[in-house]
């Protein structure tokens, strides 16, 4: 909603502008002065494309925000003072400054609103967007016709500036919370350049760049012709402005209904090609109208009918255009024709006008012979790049280098849905899937036969698909679908059943309870099924206490039994209550795996936290731990504490990474304040997979609560452990040589000297941006000089006095000998020789390294031997017995 | 019986382990089975299906194919390491030649391993990466001699 009124406010100050920059340089400069500032637009529009590209790549998107509309409002109230002097280069420099308000002013708007959504939320809120636009467009205008006449045109250029600063305010608040690392562009030219080399749709795109080119090129030379019959009719400045305000106001409301009621009807009926040509051809009929009627009347309705069709119909064409391109070349295309291919060809249009008017001395009206001439060409061109779209869509489909779901989100135009269709009778199974996919949802009678006819495939993915698609025809297919309940695969049963019980002439809920009833049993499974996962309550609710009975005391290892039983409890996760705890406790030890995994999946459904510890439990056990883990996750804060507790307390190993994991997955605050919290009392593989959660959590942006000390003093201990490790890596040689796990040893030490040092990074990124000590942490690790320089620079200005005289020196020294003083002075350990590393190792926090400590000692450390027996970690129990039966067979050391 | 440690030191000399961590390496020992084989025991014949690597912790193997010896593999040795990633059937069979031990590492187990350690799977697949560099820098590019890809 922020973005959506900073977007209606930014597009109110354009139109509130545009009429002011309009009267201002007719009434000031004149009409034959129009195409060389269109000429200047250009050539300044281009540059500041590239610059504005530039400095998005240098500063964060908030920062952007505020320096482009900063320097806007500056800018407008500068020349509210300046344009009073009357100099005419002013009034071209304005001209060229309300464009560049126009390009950056949006362009900033739709990039806050294009990096704060990931693309399903921006596909919901774009909409909106859109429309705070459409009515900023309208009230900018129609305000403009009061304010203008109240307040004169000047000091409009005072109103736009006032509303700038809350645009820009609310468009940095819609952003909060933002990662900017996320939305950071790839860092990887080459793999931009193979896919260029190997993009088959360039041919689509210099289409749909000669189209735009010829579009731009007539928008000038109409605008030109408008603009002459402006400054004909109206004397005063402040009237001129009245008029376009109206004008732009009237054009807005036209856009906005062409695209609520015209758009999808022309592009679904019609298809790409209509509703191509529907602008050019209405040019032309605007042209002749000029031509023959010249004046005021035909040059409005022709501008007109440009503006309104331009940005809604038009636009909608030519966004479909790029739907067959894979994601990574739409987005390099769009570029391309938005910036580069409309500033050139707006510049060649106005070149184009100067030499008409002033070389060959042609009027206005008669300008309107090359429109025509030009409208017919770009009709040619749309009727070339349909053909060249729906070659490409063929292509895109083969290949599949189209996601289907984001084009489903697109599909409402007919050569689109044709193309698919053509799909269906393909002989790869893969492409019928992939056409069966993007047309879910899809309403059309003529996918009906091809839909029947893949009810018969071979493939049981196939013919559920088709069932899915076939469920939202209008077309009746009862006769063809109800052969499929008995069919061989339960998922296309499932999917007849729900196909069926929908078309039935009595209540769906009658239709279910009937095949409930039903005499073959793979109707009443697949009924089960289906209700679980289609059903809402009123259909859960059908499967009462003796369908229940029936199905739970079925405890055959059937395949068919077990996944009716697994039905069953899934679909009372939604009724929940105390039937669903029953057959929960019931089933939980089902002999069956899959009945056990439904069972997992339904208490996370049913979000029943009495069986929160039943799952941190199935968290050890390799089959359930994925399934267990989604579900605790979908318990949230109710089993937080808990998970904590366990984390706490678990010994290091796959489920303390297997706890931290599932909390990483629940977004909120006390997750964040749990995970933290542990880290003071954890080992350094539980910090490894808890550092990483609460990195997950912080990208989610969960609203971090926790007590910074605790972080702080985790990486003190952090840096500590990392020097005591240095330490016993000084002893390398030694240890080594120690039999039989001496090397392992080493390298252990070595693989968690690295680690640790990864996890003093990920922590400082909890107190500080994680961004910069991502990046001051390559740069350490980079090898490179430079580099190595900048993070420490960093990191100096950045870390607070205590951790900067900590972690420093550590990280800079150079030298060996430089590193072990500096290791000395931060370790809590001496470690003078390989005894003192032994001593250390077996006594210190890794249980992995106590367990390689115990393969690497002599009879010396028996004591220590003995000790670990009792260690909470397994691994180093099973050492320590190793270690003790070792050394009691073989003779001591001399 | 042989204990994760000792397992891991095995598991560290095998070719696709090499870049695990060793840490993360003992959750692959801790799903490896120790199985104790008379000799002449077929672990697995010509175009079987491929479902598990193995290494000698003691004794021999015989790899063979048409009932020709192929290789041989001998103590801390391993072998059939490719089951863990190709569903194609075994090319050669494996005997026993003598009362052998070995290291038993399931596919469908180990590929629970690298989905849920992602330490595991970042080795393994630096290993692969590395391997297959090590196959185009030895073919070179098409029409000329040395070079890589």
């Amino acid at each position: 909603m922020l973005i959506a009124t900073a977007h209606a406010l930014v597009v109110s100050t354009l139109y509130v502008l545009k009429p002011a920059r309009t009267a201002l340089f007719l009434q000031r400069v004149g009409i034959d002065e129009l195409p060389f500032v269109l000429l200047l637009v250009a050539v300044v529009g281009a540059a500041s494309g590239i610059a504005s590209a530039a400095l998005s790549r240098v500063l964060s998107i908030g920062r952007l925000v505020t320096v482009t509309f900063a320097s806007l409002a500056v800018g407008l109230v500068a020349f509210r003072l300046l344009l009073p002097l009357r100099w005419p280069s002013l009034f071209y420099g304005f001209y060229v400054f309300v464009n560049l308000h126009g390009a950056l002013a949006v362009s900033v708007a739709w990039l806050v609103a294009g990096t704060a959504f990931d693309p399903r939320a921006a596909r919901r809120r774009f909409g909106l967007i859109g429309s705070g636009g459409i009515a900023g467009a309208i009230v900018g205008g129609l305000s403009t016709n009061v304010l203008a006449g109240a307040l004169g045109t000047e000091n409009l250029l005072l109103v736009s500036a006032v509303l700038l600063v809350p645009a820009g305010f609310l468009l940095v608040r819609g952003r909060a919370g933002v990662d900017d690392s996320a939305t950071a562009p790839s860092a990887d030219p080459s793999r931009a350049q193979a896919d260029d080399a190997t993009d088959p749709s360039r041919r689509l795109v210099r289409w749909v760049a000669l189209l735009i080119g010829i579009a731009a090129i007539v928008a000038t030379i109409v605008d030109v012709q408008f603009g002459a019959a402006v400054a004909e009719t109206f004397h005063g400045t402040d009237e001129k402005a009245a008029f376009l305000g109206r004008f732009f106001a009237a054009l807005s409301a036209a856009g906005f209904l062409i695209h609520l009621f015209l758009t999808h009807r022309v592009l679904g009926s019609y298809g790409i090609g209509a509703a191509l040509v529907v602008l050019p051809l209405t040019l032309v009929a605007g042209s002749v109208g000029i031509l023959v009627a010249p004046g005021l009347l035909a040059a409005t309705l022709t501008r007109g009918a440009d503006g309104a069709l331009r940005h809604s119909l038009h636009k909608a064409a030519t966004e479909v255009l790029l739907l067959p391109l894979s994601a990574s070349a739409k987005a390099r295309a769009k570029v391309l024709l938005d910036t580069t291919v409309d500033a050139a060809a707006t510049g060649a249009g106005a070149a184009l006008v100067l030499l008409l008017t002033r070389t060959l001395r042609l009027g206005y009206t008669e300008l309107a012979a090359v429109s025509i001439a030009l409208g017919v060409a770009w009709v040619a061109g749309a009727l070339v790049v349909r053909r060249a779209y729906v070659d490409t869509f063929r292509r895109a489909i083969e290949r599949r280098t189209v996601d289907p779901t984001a084009l489903r989100a697109e599909l409402s135009e007919a050569a689109t849905v044709s193309a698919l269709r053509g799909a269906l009778e393909s002989p790869n199974e893969r492409q019928i899937v992939f056409a069966l996919d993007a047309l879910a949802a899809v309403r059309d009678d003529d996918l009906v036969a091809p839909l029947v006819g893949l009810l018969g495939h071979a493939s049981a993915d196939v013919r559920a698909r088709a069932l899915r698609v076939l469920h939202f025809q209008a077309r009746d297919a009862r006769d063809e679908v109800e052969p499929l309940l008995t069919d061989a695969s339960p998922e296309v049963r499932c999917e007849a059943v729900r196909y069926l019980a929908q078309r039935q002439p009595d209540s769906t809920l009658d239709a279910l309870r009937r095949y409930l009833g039903h005499d073959d049993a793979r109707v009443r499974t697949a009924t089960i099924r289906c209700i679980a996962e289609h059903g809402g309550p009123e259909e859960r609710a059908l499967i009462d206490d003796a369908i229940v009975t029936r199905v739970v005391a079925s405890d055959g290892a059937d395949d068919e039994d077990a996944a009716t039983r697994g039905q069953v409890v899934l679909a009372l996760s939604t009724i929940g209550g105390e039937r669903f705890r029953a057959v929960v406790e019931k089933l939980r030890d089902d002999p069956s795996p899959t009945v056990v995994e439904r069972v997992i999946r339904s208490i996370g459904e049913a979000k029943d936290e009495r069986f929160a510890p039943w799952l941190v439990e199935k968290l050890s056990d390799r089959r359930y731990r994925r399934v267990a883990r989604e579900s605790l996750a979908k318990l949230g804060d109710g089993a937080v504490d808990l998970l904590g507790d366990k984390l706490s307390s678990a010994s290091p190993g796959n489920a303390t990474t297997q706890i931290a994991r599932v909390l990483a997955s629940v977004p909120s605050a006390r997750a964040f304040e749990v995970l933290v919290s542990v880290l003071p009392t954890s080992t350094p593989s539980v910090r490894d997979a808890v550092v990483q959660a609460l990195e997950r959590l912080r990208e989610a942006d969960v609203g971090m609560r926790f007590d910074r000390d605790i972080v702080a003093d985790a990486v003190v201990g952090e840096a500590r452990f990392h020097a005591e490790l240095r330490l016993v890596l000084s002893h390398a040689d030694a240890l080594v040589a120690r039999r039989p796990a001496g090397g392992l040893l080493v390298r252990s030490v070595r693989e968690q000297r690295v680690r640790t040092e990864a996890r003093l990074f990920r922590l400082l990124g909890l107190l500080h941006t994680p961004r910069d000590m991502r990046n001051a942490h390559h740069g350490l690790s980079s090898g490179r000089p430079a580099l190595r320089a900048n993070a420490l620079e960093l990191l100096d200005n950045t870390l607070s006095k205590d951790l900067k005289s900590l972690v420093l020196p550590l990280l800079e020294a150079q030298s060996d000998a430089d590193r072990l003083r500096e290791a000395r002075r931060i370790a809590t350990h001496d470690l003078a020789d390989t005894h003192d590393a032994i001593d250390w190792l077996l006594s210190c926090r890794d249980p992995w390294l106590r367990a390689c400590a115990l393969h690497a000692i002599d009879a010396t450390w028996m004591d220590g031997a003995v000790r670990a027996r009792e260690d909470p970690d397994v691994v180093v129990r099973e050492a320590a017995e190793h270690a003790l039966s070792r050394l009691t067979a073989s003779p001591p050391p001399p | 019986m042989t204990t994760v440690v000792e397992k891991v030191i095995l598991l560290s000399a095998v070719d696709v382990f090499t870049e695990v961590p060793s840490e993360s390496l003992a959750f692959v020992a801790a799903i490896a089975e120790e199985l104790d084989l008379p000799a002449g025991h077929r672990i697995y014949g010509e175009t079987d299906a491929s479902d598990a690597m193995y290494v000698v912790l003691d004794g021999r193997v015989r790899l063979e194919r048409d009932g020709r010896e192929v290789t041989t593999a001998a103590t801390n040795e391993a072998f059939g390491t490719w089951a863990l990633f190709d569903d194609e059937p075994r090319l050669v069979a494996a005997v026993t030649m003598e009362p052998t031990r070995v290291l038993r590492v399931g596919r469908d187990a180990f590929y629970d391993v690298l989905a849920d350690n992602v330490e595991v799977t970042r080795g393994v697949l630096k290993a692969l990466a590395r391997r297959l560099r090590g196959v185009l820098s030895r073919v070179g590019p098409p029409g000329g001699a040395g070079g890589g890809a």
